[in-house]
């Protein structure tokens, strides 16, 4: 450092660095309170922000768990809705079966066949449900609509008995018909695929309905319906005891299937607890993210407010000192 | 012959004092002039014979200290260099992303990841499918750009060392001429103190390309030597060569002979990394660049796009694909030869089969890529599956990743972590020269004019004038006197 002399310049260099400084905290700081983010979250670590931008990865993927957790939750609970309407059709009707058996007049065995082709559609209907624009028990077929029309089954099942003539004989043809693999049913009541829609709820956990309309309860509460619904046929008309026995043939399946049908339904509930349980677990999750998230790169507002009010202060100070050293040269004063 | 020799000693008194008030004069004018260093008049007593006889001017005197100015100019070097890496590491890091920005790499993955998923948990709808399309599509442009931006880097680098490279012959050049002005001058003991300020100039600028250490030799001349030995002035200067090639692809390097190197006098010189004789400053860091960032650039994402190919292209993830075809991306129109990894990032495609816009059809992503027909529109088990082929941890068959297993977000997270680590290295130390420069400069500039002395010298000569003034006048009247006797 020279002893007689400090050139201008340097004493120039200096504040126009401090200032251009000052200046540039002053954006930076400006917009990290406007945002409420750092401007550059990497310096707060060693420069290694693989962390941080996998913890952007990972709330995206929540986002789309979320809705499909939705999805999910909407499907099942459809699919458990039509369940239950098949179970409301079909758990009176085999007690109240078995009640009318030994008391058959031809009159009442005829309402009750009557009564239960009502129920055979009203099932078929209930299963052929959609949601969404996709069937529910179709399996992966979902833009099938997975059972035939209720009158062209009884159709095929009433072709399948003709020539039958005793109660055991028509139950045995439409056992054959619905359970035979390659049967009646599976090439023609059945129209679905195999499977059944499953969700992605989270990396490498599925949910899903887990069953379709061709499932063993299914096809049960099917032939019930079926065996009761052809009690009036051709083949046994006028005769009164071998209706009767088709009848509570059909009253003993119905009750079987109730049983099977609580069974499915409870799988569902299963299922659907577990879809909700995945949903509370990451809805948890995202928040533990966002919190992490936050501590990385989030600006403290009051941190924020402190230092721009000190970067401001600071560049006031300058700027007077500035105007001061600008006046305090000999020239002005030699004037 | 005392009056006399009084008289003749006012008039060298008057003399230095004007001369002064020159100086003073070209000192203030000069306050703001870039590279003028502060004059100084050298006074010294006249002798004739063994007798005093006034004052001499003995020149003008150049105040500038040559050891601060030595290791500003160093300093400067290594601020221009540090300042051309960070504006590369700035601008390839806002392609392979920071955290929370929305085009980052990594956010394409995980955009592709949710696609996926959505998708698979409806994948009868045209438009979730389409979304997987569009999102595959998305990764597939980033790495493409990021491909692109880098060989542009290079390419730009690659134009810049020529035009530096030029401008470095031409300064060089009015180097020599100038120390030939000033040899002329120093000979006929002229002052040449403004061709001295020109030539700091030169110098100066010089510095920022190449480092230089400047040798002063015989009359008022210097040579020029970089600190790695390179002789760039010694009465001639060096002649320094580059040609700059016009377009640059991945595989053209300096070591295949595609690239042009530097050289002296027409002997290679080597630059590689922008170390060695001529390394150091700007010059340097566009080598650098050129060479050694961006090619490592190139290798990084080339490795994230084989991941990527890697994933898809797998027969037991897609029993369509036969082995060794490509699957959901394609290295250009075909499959990848593992040889020809280099560039993969700028030639990778979404495969024809899978977007209708070149004729293929989005039931392929459900149904297979190969597929002849489509399956049940129900079935998303192939799409699942893809989502867990990219959340699977598996070694990057290539890459500066190390061989551990990730999944591909993770992955490219480690590209962005490893890019922004370094990009923050090199960003401390262009911090740090960059404040070693100011410092520097200030002490440098410290020595400049000061207007406050100049003032008060000037205040001195007047007195100093008056007063020799008034000697004059007074011998006048005393020569008056005797002659009027």
């Amino acid at each position: 450092m020279s002893l007689t002399s400090i050139g201008d310049q340097s004493q120039l260099f200096l504040t126009r660095r401090q200032t251009t400084s000052l200046r540039g905290d002053l954006t930076r700081l400006s917009q990290e309170l406007a945002s409420g983010k750092l401007v550059n979250p990497a310096t707060r670590t060693t420069g290694d922000t693989a962390h941080l931008i996998g913890i952007g990865r990972s709330l995206t993927a929540l986002t789309a768990y979320r809705t499909a957790n939705a999805e999910a939750a909407h499907f099942t609970a459809g699919a458990q809705t039509a369940l239950g309407g098949v179970q409301d059709l079909v758990s009176r009707l085999g007690p109240a079966l078995a009640a009318l058996a030994p008391t058959a007049t031809a009159q009442s065995t005829a309402n009750a066949a009557q009564d239960a082709r009502g129920r055979f559609a009203s099932v078929v209907g209930t299963l052929n449900l959609q949601v969404g624009g996709r069937s529910v028990f179709a399996g992966i077929a979902s833009d099938q609509v997975p059972l035939a029309s209720a009158e062209a089954i009884l159709t095929a099942l009433q072709s399948a008995i003709a020539g039958q003539t005793d109660a055991a004989g028509i139950a045995t043809a439409i056992d054959d018909w619905f359970s035979a693999p390659g049967g009646g049913f599976e090439t023609l009541a059945y129209q679905g695929g195999p499977g059944a829609p499953t969700f992605r709820l989270a990396a490498g956990e599925d949910a899903g309905v887990g069953t379709n309309a061709s499932a063993p309860e299914v096809r049960a509460v099917l032939k019930g319906l079926a065996l009761a619904a052809l009690a009036d046929a051709p083949g046994l008309a006028g005769n009164l005891p071998e209706q009767s026995a088709l009848l509570s043939q059909a009253s003993t399946t119905l009750i079987a299937a109730d049983t099977g049908l609580t069974a499915l339904r409870a799988t569902l509930g299963t299922t659907e607890a577990r879809i909700e349980t995945m949903g509370v677990r990451q809805t948890a999750e995202r928040t533990a993210l966002e919190l992490a998230e936050a501590r990385f790169s989030a600006a403290d507002p009051y941190e924020t407010a402190s230092a721009f009010q000190e970067v401001s202060t600071q560049l006031e100070t300058l700027y007077a000192v500035t105007a001061r050293l600008s006046r305090l040269n000999l020239a002005e004063y030699l004037r | 012959m005392s009056i006399t020799g009084a008289l003749s000693n006012a008039l060298t008194g008057l003399t230095a004092a004007s001369r002064g008030i020159e100086v003073v004069s070209s000192n203030v004018a000069n306050a703001r002039t870039e590279g003028y260093a502060r004059r100084e008049l050298m006074l010294s007593s006249q002798t004739l014979g063994s007798q005093g006889a006034g004052v001499r001017v003995v020149g003008v005197q150049r105040i500038v200290d040559q050891g601060v100015l030595a290791d500003l100019r160093l300093a400067d070097g290594a601020v221009a260099g540090g300042d051309a890496r960070q504006a590369f590491q700035t601008r390839v890091g806002a392609l392979i992303g920071a955290p929370g920005e929305a085009g980052s790499l990594s956010a394409r993955i995980a955009d592709l990841q949710a696609a996926l998923v959505e998708a698979s948990n409806g994948p009868s709808s045209q438009a979730r499918l389409e979304g997987v399309a569009r999102a595959a599509g998305q990764i597939v442009t980033g790495l493409n750009t990021a491909s692109q931006e880098i060989q542009a880097a290079r390419i730009q680098a690659d134009d810049e060392i020529g035009a530096v490279v030029e401008q470095l012959n031409q300064d060089l050049a009015r180097v020599r001429d100038l120390n030939v002005e000033i040899r002329k001058l120093d000979g006929a003991g002229r002052d040449y103190s403004a061709l001295r300020d020109q030539r700091q100039i030169l110098i100066d600028q010089i510095a920022t390309v190449v480092p230089v250490r400047e040798i002063p030799r015989d009359g008022g001349m210097v040579a020029l030597v970089t600190p790695g030995g390179a002789l760039l002035l010694d009465g001639q200067p060096a002649r320094i060569g580059f040609a700059p090639v016009g377009v640059i692809t991945p595989d053209m390097t300096l070591a295949s002979g595609a690239l042009s190197g530097l050289t002296v006098n027409d002997r290679p010189v080597d630059i590689a990394v922008g170390k060695g004789a001529m390394g150091g400053g700007r010059l340097g860091a566009l080598f650098d660049i050129r060479d050694g960032l961006a090619p490592q650039a190139q290798g990084m994402i080339d490795a994230l796009a084989r991941d990527l190919y890697d994933r898809f292209a797998d027969p037991a993830l897609d029993p369509t694909i036969a082995p060794g075809q490509p699957g959901l991306f394609t290295d250009g129109p075909g499959a990848l030869v593992p040889a020809d990894e280099l560039g993969l990032a700028g030639r990778l495609r979404l495969n024809a089969a899978l977007d209708p816009s070149q004729g293929g059809a989005l039931w392929r992503l459900r149904a297979g890529v190969y597929a002849a027909g489509p399956n049940a529109p129900g079935d998303g088990s192939l799409l699942a599956a893809m989502t867990d082929a990219l959340d699977a941890a598996r070694s990057p068959a290539s890459g500066p990743f190390g061989g551990t297993a990730r999944s591909a977000g993770a992955l490219s997270d480690q590209a962005a972590g490893l890019w922004s680590s370094r990009t923050q290295g090199i960003e401390k130390s262009l911090t740090f020269s960059a404040s070693r420069a100011d410092t520097l400069r200030q002490l440098h500039l410290q020595d400049g004019v000061d207007t406050d002395r100049e003032m008060q010298q000037l205040m001195a000569l007047e007195q100093a004038y008056a007063a020799n003034a008034r000697v004059v006048s007074t011998v006048d009247e005393l020569m008056k006197t005797l002659l009027g006797l």
